[in-house]
C-alpha cells in the first residue's frame, strides 16, 4: 500500500471530548476516535459516502438543522453533539421511519443478533410502535440472486451499501434501485441471478440488515451460538483478515475483518469458501502406518516410533531430506528448521514444492487475489528454508541418494508442475513420513502419515505477500486426533537426541523474531489484530536470503 | 391374599379358578378349590409381587428431594402404588430414586450405596440433574448418573412434578412386570448361560477419562 | 413503553465509553472529602495509617481498599474500636479481576470482606487486593471464626492462601480435585473425577471401609469412630459428619460438606442476568422465591431500578409463604428425626395449599423463577387475593395442631431444651443470623434493621429468646409463621394494582401481544432474551431476610450482559461452620435434633 501523504490534523469537539483527525476525515470517524459509536446504516469506511439513512444526525453548532455525520468533513473548530436532545429525537423519529414496514421477521431471519435495527432500537429507540400490522407494505421475500445470495425486499433499509460496493469495489454493477416511494427496492435485472462477480459475497457482511443473506450459512446456526476467533485467510498470499466462527469444532463461516493495509473490508469468494476446504471430507483423523506394504490406522505411539526408526535409518546412511510447507505457520517452521537441522540432519530442506513462490506477488484479478494459493511463501523465504531446490531433491530421490524423506505437508506435492515424476521419485525413497491433513490415493506411498492441524486449529503467524506478519488465532481444537506439526517435531527431537525451540506460538515467535533480522524485532504483542510489518520493510525475493 | 380380580385382568395366558377361560368344564369334586387357587406362570407371578411391594431408598441430594417428600406424604400418597415402604437402608430397598444433583464428590458414595443393594434392584433417575446433569454443565457436576449406575427410568422435570415421579414409577412397574428392566435383561442372559456381552453396566472413573480424552 | 429520559447534559466529561449508560444511575458517587468524613474511615485513618489505600461508596455502601500486610490491624480496629464495633465478619469471597477491562488498574486477585456492626447498623467492604504469583494474606480466624470456613472457600475458589488458618484445606471442590475453579482462567465446565472417599480423620486406619464404625484405643479408653451421611435419614441434605465418641458424648466431630456444590456462582458467571433466577431457585429450594427476589434485589439496587408497587406486594406475599412453608419443613423434618412422625404430615398439607397459590401464580411448584428483574414474570391470577386468603384461612389449624402436640410436650421438651446452645458471642463470631441468632437473645432482623420493600409500615413481631437451644430455635419458628401470616393479611389488605413488572424493554421483556404483533417489540424481546439485559459496571452487595439468615448477594458487573462475579452469601453457611463447635461435648442422641434445627438447605450451603 502507498503512503499517504500526511494530511493536517484538525481539531474540534464532540461531545466535550477533543478530538485531533486528518483533514477529510468526516465528523462520524472523528468520533470513533473518541469512542463515540454513532449509529448509521449507509456509511461503510471502505465506500463513498451516501447519506441517505440519516441515523447518524448530530447537532453542530451554528448551523440551523442537523446535519449527517458520516457526509460532513471535520473543520477546525467545530463544536458537535452526538447526545443532544434534537439528535435522540431525530435518531429515534428516524428508526420508527426505517422499521415501518419492516416485517416481524426475527425469530427467522439469519441476521438477528447482528442486525443493526435490533441494536439501535435497544440503544436510541425506546419508542411505542405506532404502525398496525395490518398496513405494512409488502414486498417480494425470497429473491434467489444466483449461487450465493438470496435477497429479502422486505427487510431492506435501502442503505445502498451494497448497490455502492457493486459499483465500486467489484464493478460488476449487479445490484440496483429501482421503482420509488414506498414501493423502492433493492435487486438485480428481472431479479436474476449474479454471475460472474468472485466478491460478492461481501454484500452479505456489509448490508445491516438481513436484506441478503448468504447461501452458505442460511438457517444452519444462530449467529450467538457462534464462537468467533480472530484469523487470516490462508487460500492465498494475500492473507486477507477473517473471522472465523465456528460451533463445536464446526466452522460456519469466514467472515472478513476490516484491515485497511491489506484487505479493506473485503474477502473473495474463493477465500469465504475455503473452510470448506478446510474442514470437508476427508480430513486425517488419526496417525497413519505402513504395515506389510499396506498403510493402515495407527496409534500415535507407534506412528511416533516407526518415524523414529525411519529417521534413525535414514540418518545413520546420511541420506535425508526435508521439505518444509508454504501453508504451514511461522513458528512451526522456525522449529520445523531447527528440526530438519538437529534432529534430522538433512541433506537438503527446501520449501518450494510446486513453484507457487514465483507467484507469491503475482495478482490473480484485480482486487485482492494473488496467484500464489499458499499463506506464507514469503516467510518460508524469511526464515530461509529454500536450502537447495526443490528439483535437486527429486533429483536425489532419482538416484537413490535418499533414505527418508520427511514432507511437512504432504498435499503440496500434488501441485508439482510434473506430478508424475514426483510420484516415481517418491516410490525410490525408502520412508516417507508425512504430514497432512487431508487424504489423497498418493499418500499410499508414505510409510508414516501424521494428521496435521490446519491453521484454524493452532495460534500462529503467517507473512503475506507484503512483507506483513499477521496473526491468527484458534479457533476450536484440533480434529480428532490431530496434532499441530510443531508438537510432533518436538516429540521426534525428543527421542531423536536433537533440541528444537519449544512453546506457545508467543514464546516462539519472540524467540524466533529476536535471532532472525528479517523480523525486525517484532514482537507478538505488537501483531495486535491487524498484523504489522517490521520496521526495516524489506521484501525478500522468493529464495533469497 | 391375592387379589384374584387384578391377577386375572386381560392378560393373556393367565387362567384362574375364577375364570376358567374357555375350559369350563371342571370336575366336581374340584368345585371346593375353584376360589382358592390360581395358575400362572411363576415368572409372571414373581414380577406382579415384585412390582407392587417396591420398598424405594431415596438417595435425594437437592431439591428433587423435597418434591419425592411431597410424593410419599399425604396429598400424592404413593402408598396407592405399593412404594411407599421407603428405607433409608440400601440393604433393605430394591429401588433407589436417586432424586437431585449427584456432583463428582458424592459420585463414590451413590456407587457404594448402589453396590449394597440387594438384587435384583432398580434406579429411577429423578430430576435432569440425575438424568443429564441438567443445567449444571459445570466442574463438578456429574454429567447424569448413568456414569456411575445403570438407570432403569429416567424421569425428566426440574424437578418433576409429583405425577411425574408416580408416572415414573408406574412405567417401571409395568417394565418390572414385563420383564424388561435392564437387571432382569441381564439375568435372563446369564440363566441362559450366553456369554455375557452386554455393555459394561457400571463404568468406571478410569473408563470415563479414557472416553473423555478420547472425545 | 415509554421513552427513557434524555440526560442533561453532565457537567464534567463522562468517563464511559457508551454514551447511552451514561444515563445510568449507579450509585452516589461522593467526593473524596465525605468520604473522609465517615467515622470508619476516620478511625482507620487514626489507627492504621496508610493502611486504606482506597475508599469508595458503592450504592451506599462503603468500600475500602485495604493494604494485604495491614488486614488484621484494619479488621481488629473494625471490631475493637468503640465507635465502630464491628462485630461480625458476615463473609469472605475472592474475586478474580483478570477480565475487568483494562485502566481499572490493580492486582489481578482480591479477597473480599463484608462486615456488619449490630450496634451502629452499618456495613463495610474491605478489598484486599493479593499478589498474582502468591496471593496470600492473614488470616482472620483468631479474630472471627466465620473466617474459617469462609477463608476455606476462597481458599478453595481461588487458591489464596491465609497464612495462620488452621485447617485450609478444600471445603467445596473434592480432594481430588485440581485448579481453582472461580478463577477466570478455568473454564466452567472442565471436571476431575473422584475416585474414592476419603476420612475427614487421618488417623483412621486406611483399609477401613467407608461409614463403617471404627474403635480405637486410646490409652485405656475406646473411642468410637462413626460417620454420618452425606447420605444419611437425618442429615435432610447432604454433608458428612464424622464424629469421635468417648461413650455416648461427641469428643471430637469433623464436618465435610461439598456433596451438593453445582458450581452455582461459577455458573453465574457464564449466564445472562435473567438466566441465573432459575439457579437461584435451587439455592435454598424449601423457598426459591425468596433467593429470585433477593438476586433481583442485587441487579436492581445496581440499575437504579424502582420496580412497581404491585411487584413489591407479590414478592412480599409470597416471600413470606416461602417463609413458612420453609419454618414448615424445617419443623416437621426436625420433629421427624426426633420420632414424631405425624407432625410431618400437618406440616406437609398445609405447605401443599401454598404451592397451589405458586403454581398459579407462575405454573411451577417448587423451583418457582418467578422473580425477574423489575418484579415478576407474570401478573399473578385475577382471584390471587382471594386463593391466599383461602390459604390463610386454612394454615391455623395445622399451626395449631403441631403446637398443641409439641410445644408443650414433655417428652419434646425434654429432648431439646438445653440442647444444642451456642452462646450469643459466638453465634455472632461465627456470623449467624436469622432464627437461630435470634434464639440465642440478638433481636435482629434485617426487616427491622434494614427494612426494605416497606417492612417497616407493617405492624409485626420479631419473636426474641435467649436459651438458644434447640427448643427455642423451635418457639421462634412457629411464632415466626404466625407473624408472616399477620404480614401476609396486611399485604392482601393493600394489593395494588398495576403492572406486575417495569416497563423498561432494557432489563424487562415486552408483554407477549406486543412482541406478537410490532417489530419493535419483536426486537428489544430478542435483544434481551439472546444478549441479556446490560447492567452498568459496578458491585454492590444486596441482602435480605431469608427464612434461614441472611441471604446476601455480592455482585461485580462490567457492563456486560453476564455478571462478571455473583457471590451468594449463603445464611446456612456460616450457620453450619459452628457445627463442630455446637457438637463438642454433646450427646451423639441428640445430634439429630440439633442438626435439624438448623434448618440446613445443602443447595445454599454448597452452592
Amino acid at each position: 500500500m502507498s503512503e499517504t501523504p500526511a494530511k493536517p490534523m484538525v481539531e474540534l469537539t464532540i461531545d466535550g471530548r477533543k478530538a485531533t483527525v486528518p483533514d477529510g476525515t468526516n465528523v462520524l470517524e472523528a468520533a470513533k476516535t473518541v469512542g463515540l459509536r454513532i449509529p448509521n446504516f449507509c456509511y461503510h469506511p471502505d465506500l463513498t459516502w451516501e447519506g441517505s439513512c440519516r441515523m447518524c444526525l448530530v447537532t453542530i453548532e451554528g448551523r440551523p438543522k442537523l446535519a449527517p455525520s458520516c457526509c460532513e468533513p471535520v473543520k477546525a473548530g467545530m463544536v458537535v453533539h452526538v447526545a443532544s436532545k434534537e439528535a435522540e429525537a431525530a435518531r429515534r423519529a428516524q428508526l420508527e421511519f426505517i422499521l415501518l414496514n419492516h416485517p416481524l421477521d426475527c425469530p427467522i431471519c439469519d441476521q438477528a443478533g447482528e442486525c443493526k435495527l435490533q441494536d439501535y432500537y435497544v440503544e436510541h429507540g425506546h419508542y411505542e410502535s405506532r404502525m398496525p400490522r395490518g398496513l405494512k407494505v409488502h414486498k417480494k421475500k425470497v429473491v434467489d440472486l444466483g449461487e450465493r445470495i438470496v435477497l429479502d425486499k422486505e427487510r431492506c433499509v435501502l442503505c445502498s451499501r451494497c448497490v455502492r460496493f457493486c459499483r465500486e469495489v467489484s464493478g460488476s454493477h449487479a445490484l440496483q434501485f429501482f421503482t420509488r416511494g414506498v414501493t423502492t427496492e433493492i435487486g438485480t435485472e428481472n431479479d436474476g441471478p449474479i454471475t460472474g462477480d468472485d466478491y460478492i459475497g461481501n454484500v452479505v457482511d456489509i448490508c445491516p440488515v438481513g436484506a441478503l443473506t448468504a447461501k452458505d450459512f442460511r438457517f444452519r446456526q444462530r449467529v450467538w451460538f457462534l464462537k468467533s476467533a480472530e484469523s487470516v485467510c490462508g487460500h492465498c498470499s494475500t492473507g486477507c483478515n477473517i473471522r472465523v466462527d465456528s460451533k463445536d469444532g464446526v466452522v460456519y463461516r469466514f467472515v472478513p475483518r476490516r484491515n485497511p493495509e491489506v484487505n479493506k473490508s473485503w474477502v473473495c469468494d474463493p477465500g469465504r469458501d475455503s473452510y470448506k476446504l478446510l474442514q470437508g471430507p476427508g480430513r486425517l483423523l488419526g496417525p497413519r502406518l505402513r504395515r506389510a506394504g499396506v498403510l493402515g490406522p495407527a496409534s500415535w505411539e507407534e506412528a511416533l516410533d516407526a518415524a523414529q526408526a525411519a529417521i534413525a535409518h535414514g540418518k545413520g546412511a546420511g541420506q535425508i531430506a526435508a521439505l518444509a510447507s508454504a501453508d504451514a505457520s511461522n513458528e512451526a517452521l522456525y522449529v520445523f528448521r531447527a528440526f530438519a537441522k538437529d534432529a534430522l540432519g538433512a541433506q537438503h530442506l527446501d520449501y518450494r514444492v510446486d513453484g507457487s513462490h514465483e507467484r507469491t506477488q503475482v495478482m490473480a484479478d484485480k482486487i485482492l487475489r494473488h496467484a500464489d494459493p499458499h499463506a506464507n511463501n514469503t516467510g518460508c523465504a524469511w526464515l530461509g528454508l529454500g536450502k537447495s531446490s526443490m528439483n535437486a531433491v527429486l533429483e536425489a530421490c532419482e538416484k537413490d541418494q535418499v533414505k527418508t524423506l520427511y514432507v511437512m505437508r504432504a498435499e503440496n506435492l500434488k501441485h508439482h508442475p510434473d506430478p508424475d515424476r514426483v510420484k516415481r521419485a517418491l516410490s525410490r525413497v525408502e520412508h516417507v513420513i508425512a504430514h497432512a491433513t487431508h487424504d489423497f490415493p498418493e499418500l499410499s506411498l508414505a510409510s508414516v502419515v501424521f494428521p496435521d492441524a490446519t491453521y484454524l486449529e493452532q495460534d500462529g503467524t503467517f507473512v503475506n505477500y507484503q512483507g506483513r506478519v499477521q496473526r491468527f488465532r484458534r479457533a476450536y481444537p484440533p480434529i480428532g486426533e490431530a496434532w499441530p506439526a510443531a508438537a510432533v517435531f518436538l516429540q521426534l527431537a525428543r527421542r531423536l537426541g536433537g533440541s528444537v525451540p519449544s512453546g506457545s506460538a508467543e514464546k516462539l515467535f519472540d524467540e524466533m523474531s529476536a535471532t532472525e533480522a528479517v523480523f525486525g524485532g517484532l514482537r507478538w504483542k505488537d501483531l495486535g489484530l491487524m498484523g504489522a510489518a517490521p520496521r526495516a520493510a524489506q521484501t525478500v525475493a522468493a529464495g533469497e536470503r | 391374599m391375592v387379589d384374584v380380580k387384578r391377577v386375572t385382568g386381560p392378560t393373556p395366558g393367565m387362567e384362574n379358578a375364577a375364570n376358567p377361560g374357555p375350559k369350563s368344564e371342571m370336575p366336581r369334586e374340584a368345585e371346593p378349590f375353584r376360589q382358592n387357587f390360581i395358575t400362572t406362570k411363576l415368572d409372571y407371578f414373581i414380577n406382579w409381587g415384585r412390582k407392587n411391594a417396591l420398598w424405594p431408598m431415596p438417595f435425594g441430594t437437592a431439591c428433587c428431594a423435597i418434591e419425592f417428600m411431597s410424593v410419599v406424604s399425604s396429598h400424592y400418597d404413593l402408598s396407592r402404588f405399593g412404594a411407599e415402604v421407603v428405607r433409608f437402608s440400601p440393604r433393605q430397598s430394591d429401588l433407589m430414586i436417586v432424586a437431585g444433583t449427584v456432583v463428582d464428590k458424592m459420585g463414590p458414595i451413590l456407587k457404594t450405596i448402589y453396590d449394597q443393594m440387594p438384587e435384583p434392584k432398580w434406579v429411577i433417575a429423578m430430576g435432569v440433574c440425575a438424568s443429564s446433569g441438567g443445567f449444571y454443565r459445570a466442574y463438578h457436576v456429574m454429567q447424569g448418573i448413568d456414569e456411575i449406575v445403570p438407570v432403569d427410568v429416567y424421569v425428566p422435570g426440574c424437578p418433576p412434578t409429583p405425577e411425574g415421579l408416580m408416572h415414573g414409577i408406574l412405567r417401571l412397574q409395568d417394565a418390572i412386570q414385563k420383564g424388561e428392566t435392564r437387571v432382569q435383561r441381564e439375568q435372563a442372559l446369564r440363566a441362559r448361560h450366553l456369554p455375557d456381552d452386554l455393555p459394561q453396566a457400571v463404568i468406571t472413573a478410569a473408563d470415563l477419562a479414557k472416553r473423555k480424552g478420547a472425545a | 413503553m415509554t421513552p427513557r429520559a434524555t440526560p442533561e447534559a453532565p457537567e464534567t466529561p463522562v468517563e464511559h465509553t457508551d454514551a447511552r449508560w451514561n444515563s445510568r444511575f449507579w450509585g452516589h458517587t461522593q467526593g473524596a472529602e465525605a468520604l473522609r468524613a465517615k467515622p470508619t474511615v476516620r478511625v482507620l485513618e487514626e489507627a492504621c495509617p496508610g493502611a486504606v489505600t482506597g475508599a469508595e461508596d458503592r450504592c451506599g455502601d462503603l468500600s475500602l481498599t485495604v493494604r494485604a500486610q495491614d488486614l488484621v490491624r484494619v479488621a481488629t480496629t473494625l471490631r475493637d474500636h468503640p465507635e465502630l464495633r464491628y462485630n461480625m465478619l458476615l463473609d469472605v469471597c475472592g474475586l478474580d479481576r483478570m477480565l475487568l477491562p483494562e485502566g481499572d488498574g490493580g492486582e489481578r486477585f482480591h479477597a473480599v470482606y463484608h462486615f456488619y456492626s449490630m450496634t451502629q447498623g452499618k456495613r463495610v467492604r474491605l478489598h484486599v487486593p493479593l499478589d498474582s504469583e502468591k496471593p496470600e494474606v492473614d488470616s482472620l480466624v483468631p479474630l472471627y471464626a466465620s473466617a474459617n470456613w469462609g477463608e476455606r472457600e476462597v481458599f478453595d475458589m481461588y487458591g489464596f492462601k491465609f497464612r495462620g488458618h488452621p485447617d485450609l484445606r478444600r471445603i467445596l471442590c473434592h480432594e481430588e480435585f485440581v485448579g481453582h475453579p472461580l478463577r477466570k482462567d478455568y473454564p466452567p465446565d472442565r471436571r476431575h473425577m473422584l475416585s474414592r472417599t476419603y476420612s475427614s480423620f487421618p488417623g483412621l486406619p486406611a483399609d477401613t471401609p467407608e461409614g463403617q464404625r471404627v474403635s480405637v484405643m486410646e490409652g485405656d479408653v475406646e473411642k468410637i469412630y462413626i460417620n454420618l451421611g452425606p447420605s444419611h435419614p437425618a442429615t435432610h441434605g447432604t454433608f458428612r459428619i464424622q464424629a469421635r465418641l468417648d461413650g455416648e458424648i461427641i469428643d471430637e466431630s469433623r464436618t465435610e460438606i461439598g456433596y451438593l456444590h453445582r458450581c452455582f456462582e461459577k455458573m453465574c458467571e457464564a449466564h445472562t442476568f435473567v438466566q441465573i433466577f432459575p439457579f437461584t431457585d435451587r439455592l435454598n429450594y424449601l423457598s426459591a422465591f425468596n433467593n429470585n427476589v433477593g438476586y433481583a434485589m442485587a441487579v436492581e439496587k445496581l440499575l437504579g431500578l424502582e420496580i412497581p408497587e404491585r411487584a413489591v406486594a407479590i414478592r412480599v406475599i409470597l416471600m413470606e409463604f416461602g417463609r413458612i412453608m420453609d419454618h414448615m419443613v424445617t419443623i416437621g423434618t426436625n420433629l421427624v428425626d426426633m420420632g414424631a412422625l405425624t407432625n410431618f404430615w400437618y406440616a406437609y398439607l398445609p405447605r401443599e395449599e401454598i404451592y397451589t397459590l405458586i403454581e398459579a401464580c407462575c405454573g411451577a411448584r417448587l423451583t418457582v423463577s418467578y422473580g425477574r428483574i423489575g418484579g415478576v414474570s407474570q401478573d399473578v391470577p385475577e382471584n390471587f387475593v382471594a386463593l391466599a386468603h383461602g390459604v390463610l384461612d386454612r394454615l391455623p389449624e395445622f399451626v395449631d395442631y403441631i403446637d398443641q402436640l409439641i410445644t408443650k410436650n414433655v417428652i419434646f421438651q425434654k429432648r431439646t431444651r438445653g440442647v444444642g446452645v451456642l452462646p450469643r458471642d459466638r453465634a455472632l463470631s461465627y456470623a449467624w443470623s436469622g432464627p437461630v441468632l435470634r434464639a440465642t437473645g440478638v433481636q435482629f432482623d434485617l426487616r427491622r434493621a434494614h427494612p426494605y420493600y416497606g417492612y417497616e409500615t407493617y405492624d409485626f413481631e420479631i419473636p426474641v429468646r435467649t436459651g438458644g437451644d434447640v427448643y427455642d430455635r423451635y418457639v421462634i419458628r412457629m411464632q415466626e409463621i404466625r407473624e408472616s401470616m399477620k404480614i401476609i393479611r396486611q399485604a392482601l389488605e393493600r394489593f395494588p394494582g398495576g403492572p406486575h413488572i417495569v416497563d423498561d424493554w432494557t432489563v424487562a421483556l415486552p408483554p407477549k401481544n406486543e412482541v406478537y404483533t410490532n417489530i419493535e417489540a419483536l426486537m428489544a424481546h430478542f435483544k434481551l432474551v439472546m444478549h441479556g439485559a446490560k447492567v452498568p459496571a459496578g458491585e454492590v452487595y444486596s441482602y435480605t431476610e431469608s427464612p434461614v439468615g441472611e441471604l446476601g448477594f455480592y455482585l461485580v458487573a462490567d457492563g456486560g450482559p453476564k455478571p462478571y462475579r455473583l457471590h451468594c452469601r449463603a445464611p446456612g453457611y456460616y450457620i453450619f461452620s459452628a457445627i463442630d463447635e455446637n457438637l463438642k461435648g454433646a450427646m451423639i442422641s441428640d445430634f439429630a435434633a440439633n442438626l435439624g434445627s438448623l434448618a440446613i438447605v445443602a443447595g445454599e450451603l454448597d452452592r
